[in-house]
């Protein structure tokens, strides 16, 4: 019994890894562009299948491979951004949350269209399992995911504070328009934002794809629970999100020891709806 | 394939998501309540509509219900029980900010189909109910009932619009309005904001109930699997296809909408394509949605001013 506990620990944590760079993307764009890009699930998977493309099909190591499958869904997704969303900026967030659920469906459309119906993994050796009292406690994937995810928020977290970058985000997250007077040049900060959240997806999506399957629905079963991280740390917060994708995982993996294990991102659900009526403001208070 | 017959399961098809698209544009255009969890409502109405009219289970089925009521009893329950689940959903969720409230709402579209997959007593899980009966099926022999059919999804397509566009026009359907174009005015007018928007929700989602009890009767099936975001989004694209705040515009735009995606079974293609036909259609769905929003916010019908509001303008 213990032992299952520590065990679904392990899970959530990787879980919650992988959900903590998927949502600071979704997270961002909201603080930068005020709205909820729904699409944003889709570049996970498109990631995962660039990746599939250069580690299956032109035999490249994986590592390479994610590289290569960020940078070009960073890509994706800046253009995504300047093509479709920026124009029609000025009809709202809401016109601009609907595009966005047409931009998730052309986005599946063409995935599921290029990538067909066929289940994929990764070209990878099968990963050795480190034991503990006979058990197989924790694999060298999930290991490797949950160093990722602690890298890469403590990467975000020194170019926040440390860097003019990081200063004049904060600056536009708190005040957009007082920003740009004072001479932020808010179109290129846009441009990062859109370049990291983008990339940062792609990279959730190589390392669900290596601790799940690879199918044309793994963004789209994400969306849920990226937006429930996203409500639990406080819309648009970047360090409560952190924290609220942790949360969200540990939990669904720990909760699943005592409900039916389809329910795991119902367990996400009760958690925002309970969050909403008691602090709708998320878990944390603050302004990031 | 006879094209008579195609065209009565169209129009069917089309009628009942028009009914559909009525509700959601009762709760979205006209009221700004961006509701993606519609399908839970329609959900929720197409069980409860089975639920009451199936025969009494046996001993050795996984569900423990079934009423054995007669069908017209379903088709009352159905959007009674969906208004009631909307009333549970809204207490919560109503008075959060519109971000949020998307968020709620989607979530608790999603949820419910994990409730039906899982619940097995009250839903026959993955399985669901299959071969359900139809409405006055036995008095028509199998091909003419597609025509009844359709006639009968008319009717009540045409009863529903005269509904939802008297509620429209009605004193309370213009503070609906009032709610979706400035919530702080209207509560300064001493205007039970939250009141209304319950009430618009709970409208709404009854239309979706008796738009799911009828779906269920027009393909016979109730599972889980039916019960997807995509029947959302139909009656979002079709509302806005249609023009947002507008009721012939849903209507309109959902038979343009249904019409648009059963033609491209026309073309007849090996199996090999067709498991990329399915994808492109979903792409263009993608398509239109974008270039509409873009090109086109208004819709096909820009919502009609009512006389008297260009005065205040």
């Amino acid at each position: 019994m213990l032992i299952d506990i520590a065990q679904n620990a392990v899970y959530g944590i990787v879980s919650g890894g992988i959900l903590l760079l998927a949502a600071i993307g979704f997270s961002m764009v909201y603080r930068i562009e005020g709205f909820l890009n729904i699409s944003h699930a889709e570049l996970l998977t498109v990631g995962a299948y660039i990746a599939v493309l250069f580690n299956v099909f032109l035999h490249l190591n994986l590592v390479l491979a994610s590289i290569l499958s960020i940078i070009i869904t960073a890509f994706i997704g800046l253009l995504i951004a300047k093509k479709l969303f920026s124009p029609i900026r000025k009809f709202g967030p809401l016109i601009l949350l609907i595009t966005s659920v047409g931009v998730a469906f052309a986005m599946h459309g063409i995935t599921e269209f290029v990538a067909g119906p066929n289940i994929r993994t990764y070209n990878v050796k099968i990963p050795m399992a480190i034991k503990i009292g006979g058990y197989p406690f924790v694999s060298s994937n999930e290991i490797i995911i949950i160093v990722i995810a602690i890298c890469s928020a403590l990467f975000l977290h020194l170019v926040l504070t440390r860097t003019k970058l990081g200063t004049a985000f904060r600056a536009m997250a708190s005040n957009f328009d007082l920003a740009r007077v004072k001479g932020i040049d808010t179109d290129r900060m846009s441009t990062y934002v859109w370049l990291y959240a983008s990339g940062m997806a792609a990279l959730a999506g190589v390392l669900l794809g290596l601790v799940t399957r690879i199918d044309t629905d793994l963004g789209w079963d994400q969306i849920l629970i990226i937006m429930s991280a996203t409500i639990l740390g406080g819309l648009g917060k970047i360090y409560g999100v952190m924290v609220g994708a942790l949360v969200i995982g540990l939990a669904m993996d720990l909760g699943i020891l005592v409900l039916p294990s389809s329910y795991r991102p119902a367990i996400a659900l009760g958690i925002i709806i309970v969050i909403l009526l008691v602090k709708p403001s998320g878990i944390f208070g603050g302004e990031y | 394939m006879d094209i008579g017959l195609f065209l009565a399961g169209v129009i069917s098809l089309a009628g009942i998501y028009a009914i559909s698209t009525l509700g959601y544009n009762l709760q979205f255009g006209q009221t700004g309540l961006v509701n993606l969890g519609y399908v839970a409502y329609f959900a929720v109405g197409a069980y409860t509509s089975v639920i009451l009219t199936i025969p009494h289970p046996g001993p050795h089925a996984a569900y423990m219900f079934g009423f054995g009521l007669p069908m017209w009893v379903g088709f009352i329950g159905a959007p009674i029980a969906a208004a009631i689940f909307a009333y549970l959903v809204g207490l919560p969720t109503l008075r959060l900010g519109i971000d949020y409230f998307v968020v709620v709402t989607f979530a608790v579209g999603e949820v419910l189909r994990y409730v039906l997959s899982n619940e097995a007593w009250l839903t026959n899980g993955l399985t669901g109910f299959h071969s359900l009966a139809q409405p006055f099926r036995e008095s028509f022999g199998p091909l003419v009932y597609e025509y009844f059919f359709a006639g009968l999804v008319i009717i009540i397509l045409v009863a529903t619009y005269l509904f939802v566009n008297r509620i429209c026009r009605s004193p309370f359907g213009r503070a609906l309005k009032s709610v979706r174009e400035n919530e702080s005015v209207c509560l300064s007018l001493g205007k039970k904001v939250s009141s209304y928007k319950m009430k618009s929700f709970m409208i709404g989602a009854a239309v979706a109930g008796l738009a799911g009890s009828l779906y269920v009767r027009f393909i016979t099936l109730a599972r889980p699997e039916i019960f997807i975001p995509a029947v959302t989004f139909t009656a979002l694209l079709s509302m806005i296809i249609g023009g947002k705040g507008n009721n012939k515009g849903a209507v309109l735009g959902t038979f343009i909408f249904i019409f648009a995606v059963e033609l491209t079974r026309f073309f007849q293609v090996s199996a090999a394509y067709a498991i990329r036909i399915s994808p492109l259609r979903t792409l263009a769905t993608g398509i239109m949605l974008i270039v509409i929003l873009r090109y086109l916010p208004q819709g096909i019908i820009k919502e009609a001013r009512v006389k008297g509001e260009e005065l205040g303008r």
